[in-house]
């Protein structure tokens, strides 16, 4: 039904914003199956406009965070368990961290 | 009679003491009595019938020499009025004369008809110029107006029969000048529409048809971004390899991790230069890897420069970008950490 409805939806709309396969007559399944990704249309050889719109794309999708957190090795679970305590410690120091800061601005502020 | 007529005049104007006038007079008569000699029978007739009265007069007057000179003159009067009468039935003559020709032609082949009316036609207008350089007769003026509508209406319905030739003829001009005006903008009108729509058609049929086909035939550049080595590959629409390069055969980056960071920017514009000679016309860009964005940006634009060196002015064949980094989730087993 979702390939059917797709097909539908090719036929009534052609958005630039819904990754679709090129028209690769001798690929069947290629037709069936959505593409995966992102893709920009580059109007008018206009070729920075382009790479700036899909920046943004790549941002708003939530992959360039993904990029962030990369993670090459494998991990233990016990392992994980430590590091997830060190974590809620270091993040529990530096609020006590900032909380004495902002007494101390305060009153230095009102001149106590 | 004609002899005796001057006989009598001679004899009795010889014993009288005015001979010069009277002498006068009796030539005029013996010149009119010629005239009339040569008239119709029935004209003769009737002269006899006003000399047999003239003689009786004479004869019954003629005891006195006073009263025989009144009666002389009188009958000179008589004579001129006669004179005017067969005037009249001169042009009465004409008229049947006239009349009597149209008939005989109308008798006759179509042929002379026609002619004959064309002959009627000439003498209208004979008419009206000759009446034109005579103003006063009335009965010409009517004819004239009569050949004159005649003619407005055979040439122009439309047209008034009162108006004169030259306001007729300025109104045909006007006419005229107006159908002509009529047609220039008739036609100027529609043929500039029409341009308008041909150029619009050739300007809508030229563009589907160019894109369509550049996306039809469209070939694939694939760019494989790894940590510290790239790979780029040119396919035809088909997936059949043209093209392909990395960053191992490339010189100037073997040593250290400084130089690796820009391997997909070297290895882009080596294969973009080689690409030139394929003639490719339209490209998709399909990119590949699990790193910033900043990196895909430069390998992109390297392959452009690369393809555009040392022609200036040539056309971007780029068509389209698509990244297609994929993560899995939750898939294999990461390898195990290295010791340091």
């Amino acid at each position: 039904m979702n390939s059917v409805a797709r097909r539908l939806s090719r036929l009534f709309r052609h958005s630039g914003f819904t990754p679709e396969p090129f028209n690769n007559g001798h690929h069947q399944m290629q037709k069936l199956q959505q593409c995966r990704g992102i893709r920009v249309k580059v109007i008018g050889g206009n070729l920075e406009a382009a790479l700036g719109l899909m920046q943004r794309k790549m941002q708003s999708s939530g992959i360039e965070r993904m990029i962030k957190q990369e993670q090459r090795f494998h991990i233990k679970n016990s392992e994980k368990r430590v590091l997830a305590q060190k974590n809620l410690e270091r993040k529990i120091r530096s609020e006590d961290l900032a909380r004495k800061l902002k007494a101390i601005m305060i009153k230095k502020v009102r001149g106590l | 009679m004609a002899v005796d007529l001057p006989s009598h005049h001679f004899s009795r104007r010889n014993p009288p003491f005015h001979s010069t006038p009277p002498y006068d007079l009796a030539v005029y008569l013996k010149t009119t009595n010629q005239g009339f000699q040569k008239q119709p029978v029935t004209f003769w007739g009737l002269r006899d019938r006003n000399c047999g009265r003239i003689v009786s007069e004479r004869h019954v007057r003629g005891f006195s020499s006073s009263n025989f000179d009144w009666r002389n003159l009188i009958v000179n009067e008589n004579v001129n009025a006669d004179d005017s009468m067969q005037d009249a039935e001169n042009r009465n003559s004409e008229k049947w004369n006239n009349m009597r020709l149209n008939m005989n032609a109308d008798a006759k082949a179509p042929p002379n008809f026609v002619q004959n009316r064309g002959n009627i036609n000439s003498r209208s207008w004979n008419n009206m110029r000759q009446n034109l350089n005579a103003p006063p007769n009335f009965m010409g003026n009517r004819e004239n107006i009569n050949s004159r509508s005649q003619n407005n209406l055979g040439q122009n319905v439309d047209a008034n029969a009162d108006a004169l030739p030259d306001f007729m003829q300025d109104k045909e001009n006007i006419n005229i000048g107006s159908k002509n005006d009529a047609e220039t903008g008739w036609n100027s009108r529609p043929m500039d529409f029409v341009r308008g729509i041909i150029d619009e058609d050739n300007f809508m049929k030229g563009s589907p048809f160019h894109q369509y086909q550049y996306e039809q035939d469209a070939d694939f550049v694939h760019i494989k971004m790894l940590r510290n080595n790239t790979f780029v590959t040119v396919t035809d629409s088909q997936g059949n390899i043209k093209l392909s390069g990395s960053a191992g055969p490339l010189k100037d980056l073997k040593s250290g991790q400084k130089l690796s960071r820009y391997a997909a920017e070297a290895t882009a514009e080596v294969v973009g230069r080689k690409a030139r000679g394929l003639g490719l016309k339209s490209v998709v860009m399909k990119v590949n890897g699990f790193t910033h964005f900043r990196r895909k940006r430069n390998a992109i634009m390297s392959w452009k420069e690369g393809f555009t060196a040392g022609s200036r002015g040539d056309r971007n064949p780029i068509v389209y970008i698509e990244d297609t980094t994929r993560k899995p989730h939750n898939g294999c087993r990461l390898p195990k950490k290295r010791r340091i």
